[in-house]
């Protein structure tokens, strides 16, 4: 079955179809509150942020200019959710290891997945939210750097060095976490 | 710098772009990197909670509904009001199914005044007539009295003694004048005694009594 658009998709809700507007949570829910689970580490915090975040997109989607993408606008509402977040609240400055839950070995194939997967939560944990956000930016939205540079205010080619220096940093503490 | 040119090549490495990288060092942070990035994608996405899917769906639908709501209300709204403009217009003249009755309606004297001067070129009956006359007896305002005596003068021949009766209980000057106007080019038998009572009163301005005497003297 061939999708239809994002950007057809968003037309359509301009145009008055709130139904369409779930076609593109569907689309999209799973990343976004990955991306949240993984900042936060909040389960419902998370819920409600995704929540906000596709009532930010209908609030907004008649300012939204249609020659842009959408994937990158909705996920760039999301960031930006997530920072204004942060800024109201001293939370995240370090993950509160009482709420940090994994409830995903279910999923993991074996046991050697399973720790790698637990390791990995850890490291990311002990990483700064910043770090987290544009990490998980990079590799779970999986946003461009050019729109990593508009979220985060800084050049294209600043917004890559980042991204590699957070990766640096996951790979220092994930070596730290081996010994 | 040197470390910024690094990175960036790097990341062009781990993202496929490119695999120049000037030393070996480089070369095997690149590979241990893009192996961290492969092992973070790999990592299992959680499920969303169906009461988060279901508050969103809410959501979906109380927007839904408030925009069909809106939508019925543009679509309706424009004939509900239509229809009850029909209503209204039907229940005003209904109402109004009198020239007295719709004037009695009227706040302003301004607008009486309006109402009376457009009646003129109207057809009216001796009700219309008799109300008035009642009217040019009982209101204090003269502008209200002047139009309707103008208004009477287009309609002479359904006056009655009543009316030439006014001519001596009116005290207002310029009532008194339009009402003399209408004396002047009248034939009704009771005029002459009328106005001979009328000039002979006491107190009338000057002006009144010379129009009175003049038209006396035509007779």
């Amino acid at each position: 079955m061939i999708e239809v658009k994002d950007e057809i998709l968003l037309d359509r809700l301009k145009n008055g179809d709130i139904e369409i507007l779930g076609t593109l949570y569907e689309r999209y829910k799973k990343q976004i509150f990955n991306h949240f689970l993984r900042c936060t580490r909040d389960y419902d915090l998370s819920n409600d942020l995704l929540m906000e975040t596709f009532e930010r997109v209908y609030k907004y989607c008649h300012s939204f200019n249609l020659s842009k993408k959408v994937r990158p606008w909705i996920f760039q509402i999301a960031v930006n959710l997530l920072k204004d977040t942060y800024k109201t609240s001293n939370r995240f400055e370090s993950i509160d290891k009482t709420k940090v839950t994994y409830t995903i070995e279910a999923q993991d194939t074996s046991i050697d997945e399973s720790y790698k997967h637990k390791q990995l939560y850890n490291a990311l944990d002990q990483l700064d939210p910043y770090q987290r956000n544009i990490i998980s930016m990079y590799y779970l939205l999986e946003m461009s750097y050019e729109d990593i540079a508009t979220t985060e205010n800084m050049s294209i080619n600043n917004a890559r060095i980042k991204v590699c220096r957070s990766l640096k940093k996951l790979k220092e503490i994930l070596k730290d976490l081996e010994l | 710098m040197k470390n910024d040119n690094t990175d960036k090549d790097i990341m062009d490495y781990i993202d496929g772009i490119s695999d120049q990288l000037n030393s070996d060092r480089a070369r095997g942070e690149a590979k241990v990197l893009k192996q961290l990035v492969s092992d973070l994608k790999e990592i299992p996405l959680e499920t969303i909670n169906p009461q988060a899917d279901n508050r969103f769906y809410q959501f979906i639908n109380e927007k839904s509904t408030n925009q069909k709501s809106v939508i019925y209300l543009k679509r309706w709204l424009p004939l509900g009001l239509a229809a009850a403009s029909i209503i209204l217009l039907l229940f005003v003249f209904n109402y109004n199914n009198s020239y007295e009755d719709a004037y009695r309606a009227l706040n302003s004297n301004p607008d009486r005044i309006r109402y009376i001067y457009n009646l003129n070129g109207t057809e009216l009956t001796s009700t219309d007539i008799d109300w008035l006359q009642s009217e040019l007896k009982n209101d204090v305002h003269p502008n209200i009295k002047v139009t309707i005596v103008d208004l009477l003068t287009h309609h002479k021949s359904k006056l009655n003694q009543e009316f030439y009766d006014n001519l001596q209980n009116e005290s207002i000057p310029s009532v008194q004048m339009a009402l003399l106007d209408i004396f002047e080019s009248s034939t009704h038998v009771a005029i002459s005694d009328a106005l001979l009572i009328f000039s002979q009163k006491e107190d009338l301005d000057a002006s009144v009594r010379q129009k009175a005497n003049y038209i006396l003297s035509n007779q």
